[in-house]
């Protein structure tokens, strides 16, 4: 062990004194950085209320006059929110009694069909559930529980707060009345942004205009696609770093263990695995993975799984060779003699001599995965509209660049996400280039 | 060496009934509903009744079970049916046999400067081992290894088409495109320019020579990368060889050492990969082609699967798998001859 660890120290020295170990890695701590502090560098919009919005900048310069207009703010906020509260709560406690009707087979299916379409014509209910009713009835019934459970939420809140807004109205003293509004106000906040999906990878529009819009300083990156581009680019490290790991993790691990089960057991299981490896490294990569994306329908999920597919070839190819070689050392035979198991003996003694290649292979399909992925986003094939990804982001430049009457004018469309993702490739392939150096036996001397 | 030859020959049947096994497991995956909207015309789809839709999908045969379904799609594919193409308004053979011949232009344009500039600055930066130029040309080699294709080509129609007016996107001027497509114009070998001067026509030439530089630009720094750093390992492992510290203690000229001695063995691998981008080039400019507007497989793939053209793509992909792995077979066999370390491999 103390072996051992006087070589990780030199292996650690080679590192630190290597220079494009050492940009690759700070390159990539502050890619990391901005990953992991996304929310606080650039915060998702939060859907917000007008009415709250007013309400809370009153109450923050609070006077005496301003009392009745932050009532009647909350007043406007409760009507457009939980007018309606008492009646949908009636209307749905009775499908809810009519959906326990038909369970215990009282009514008929198209009796309930009825109702819900009802429900529907008022919009008190979303139309899929009517549509998708007959196909997975089961389901449907779930969903509307789940439906019933929140209108039921929302009318014993809307009882709750309507109290509250009268008991405001009857508060003398200001300093009690500014504590419990702005306590109002955050309720309301709590609810209603709680209610609502929010997914802070969808980039929000922040215009109404699709031209781009130069940077400014509420917008340092500029405006493309009514899209903050400053928010694309940040939320997009999230992104690159997610692909990018994941593809790589898993299709090395696929990989790894294609290769050493072929290479450990020779014969004719090897035969059939490294011919299935050439079989799939027969197929031309970035079409593959396109065809692949296209036939599983767009979205992240999609892609990666098809860059997984045809992405683990490489690593079986080089873990087989080098267990080849590994397999004639001494070490190895000793063991097997020994008459240690075939499993301790490839995890123990052959993968950690072996391992350093694939795992500096992996470092560099990194960066070339994301590009990959980046490229299919770009030909409009992989990260749905309005995903915070650098291709997408490119990809909209692509249009303003190329079909624009003055595509000078929009440099900063292309200038700001090209700049992250290439010092992004350039991180890890550094790192990746620096990693041969220490680990390649033939760079030592 | 031939029981080499002999065994990679005997696989290529297994490999290429491999990839049609890929293949048509992936067009599965889109279950039969979507299958059938393959062949079928959108518009009759959208108006068939079920019963209508169950009748056709037994007369295409999409109820039999898997193993006969991939028979008869084998067979239709040795009789050379890949379906109707959406995108391309014909048949997916045709239509991948009217446009591999501006794949195979661009390719052979981009060859040249590619493996002259990459194997150049390969070998000068090796002979100049940790000198300034030496890393000159590896911040080179990883920015363009590093550079994503697509902003590359971007910048470079910006510089040169937007910026300077010299190389325009497309395959042809408007004035040029319909003297092509007229009668008088005839088509020899399908690629343009070489037509163009059969034809006699150097107005012509000139104008498709312009409208080929762009692409062939931005495909070349990112290849230029990949080969000279294979160049650079490969020449600074043989200048450490016994034979060339020979050769120098001799008093030979360096220069004479390098490009006699040196560089000949340092190019062993080089083959290997110039002969993979080679495929590279003919089977993936999907990015360079789509942004400089060009006609060829990588656009007709990349516009097929916008457009959710399932036949189309599927021909592109077994068309180009089989450019492939002929390519392969190629480069392997030629370099079982050059290097008789191999053959026993």
């Amino acid at each position: 062990m103390i072996i051992l660890s006087e070589e990780f120290k030199r292996t650690l020295k080679r590192f630190f004194t290597n220079p494009s170990a050492i940009i690759g890695v700070t390159i990539l701590i502050f890619f990391v950085m901005i990953a992991i502090f996304a929310p606080w560098i650039a915060p998702p919009k939060l859907p917000n209320n007008r009415n709250l919005d007013k309400a809370q900048s009153l109450l923050d310069n609070f006077t005496e006059d301003n009392k009745d207009l932050i009532i009647q703010e909350l007043k406007e906020f409760w009507n457009d929110n939980y007018l309606f509260a008492e009646d949908d709560y009636i209307e749905m406690s009775v499908l809810m009694e009519k959906i326990k009707e038909y369970q215990k087979k009282q009514i008929s299916i198209d009796e309930l069909k009825a109702y819900i379409k009802e429900l529907t014509d008022i919009y008190i209910l979303n139309e899929t559930y009517y549509n998708k009713f007959e196909e997975e009835t089961n389901k449907v019934i779930r969903q509307l529980k789940q439906e019933f459970v929140k209108a039921e939420k929302k009318y014993n809140n809307s009882i709750v707060y309507s109290n509250m807004i009268k008991n405001l109205e009857e508060i003398e003293d200001s300093e009690k009345f500014i504590k419990y509004a702005n306590n109002l106000v955050e309720e309301f906040n709590k609810n209603f942004i709680k209610s609502i999906n929010f997914d802070p990878y969808i980039m929000p529009n922040v215009t109404t205009t699709r031209t781009p819009i130069p940077p400014s300083q509420e917008h340092p990156f500029g405006i493309v696609n009514q899209k903050d581009i400053f928010y694309g680019v940040i939320w997009g490290t999230r992104t690159a770093f997610e692909i990018g790991l994941i593809v790589v993790a898993i299709s090395t691990a696929i990989g790894l263990f294609v290769g050493s089960v072929a290479a450990y057991f020779g014969g004719w299981l090897e035969e059939v695995l490294m011919r299935i490896t050439d079989i799939f490294m027969s197929i031309p990569f970035m079409l593959a993975a396109m065809v692949l994306t296209t036939i599983l329908g767009l979205g992240i999920k999609n892609m990666m799984i098809a860059l997984i597919v045809f992405g683990w070839m490489v690593t079986a190819r080089l873990i087989r060779g080098n267990i080849l070689q590994a397999k004639n050392e001494q070490y190895v035979m000793a063991a097997k003699a020994l008459g240690v198991s075939d499993f301790f003996v490839i995890v123990k003694h052959i993968l950690p001599n072996t391992i350093f290649p694939v795992l500096i292979n992996a470092t560099m399909r990194i960066g070339s995965m994301v590009i990959t992925a980046a490229a299919l986003s770009f030909l409009g094939l992989g990260a749905p509209q309005g995903y915070a990804d650098w291709g997408s982001i490119l990809s909209y430049s692509r249009d303003w660049i190329i079909g624009g009457t003055n595509p000078t004018q929009y440099w900063f469309t292309i200038l700001y996400p090209g700049i992250a993702m290439i010092l992004f490739v350039i991180g890890w392939n550094l790192l990746g280039d620096a990693l041969r150096d220490i680990f390649d036996p033939r760079m030592r001397h | 060496m031939t029981t080499y030859i002999i065994r990679r020959l005997l696989l290529l049947p297994l490999i290429i009934l491999g990839v049609t096994l890929i293949v048509f497991s992936m067009s599965q995956l889109l279950g039969p509903l979507k299958l059938l909207s393959t062949y079928v015309d959108p518009n009759t789809y959208a108006k068939m009744s079920e019963r209508d839709i169950q009748i056709l999908m037994e007369q295409y045969g999409l109820t039999d079970p898997l193993p006969i379904r991939y028979g008869k799609w084998l067979k239709s594919l040795f009789k050379g049916d890949l379906g109707w193409s959406v995108v391309g308004k014909e048949p997916v053979l045709s239509a991948l046999i009217n446009r591999f011949p501006y794949t195979f232009e661009l390719a052979l344009y981009a060859l040249f400067p590619i493996i002259g500039v990459g194997i150049w600055l390969g070998v000068t930066a090796a002979v100049h081992h940790n000198s300034f130029i030496d890393q000159f040309i590896r911040i080179f080699a990883l920015i363009g290894w590093s550079l994503p294709d697509f902003i590359w080509a971007i910048l470079v129609l910006l510089i040169f088409y937007v910026g300077l007016g010299w190389f325009p996107p497309g395959n042809l001027s408007i004035w040029a495109d319909q003297i092509v497509k007229s009668a008088s114009f005839q088509n020899y070998t399908h690629l343009l320019t070489i037509d163009a001067l059969l034809n006699g026509r150097i107005d012509i030439f000139w104008d498709a020579l312009r409208h080929i530089i762009g692409p062939v630009i931005a495909i070349s720094w990112l290849w230029w990368a990949n080969l000279l750093r294979i160049t650079r390992s490969s020449m600074l492992e043989v200048l450490r060889k016994d034979y060339v510290r020979t050769a120098r203690s001799k008093g030979l000229p360096e220069k004479v050492v390098i490009n006699k001695h040196a560089r000949k063995n340092a190019l062993i691998p080089v083959v290997t990969t110039a002969g993979q981008m080679v495929i590279g080039l003919l089977t993936g400019v999907v990015i360079v082609e789509m942004v400089f507007v060009r006609t060829g497989l990588g656009s007709f793939a990349a516009t097929a699967a916008q457009q959710l053209d399932y036949a189309s793509i599927m021909g592109v992909l077994l068309f180009t798998s089989l450019l492939l792995i002929i390519g392969n077979l190629i480069i392997d066999i030629s370099y079982a001859i050059i290097d008789p370390r191999i053959r026993l491999g």
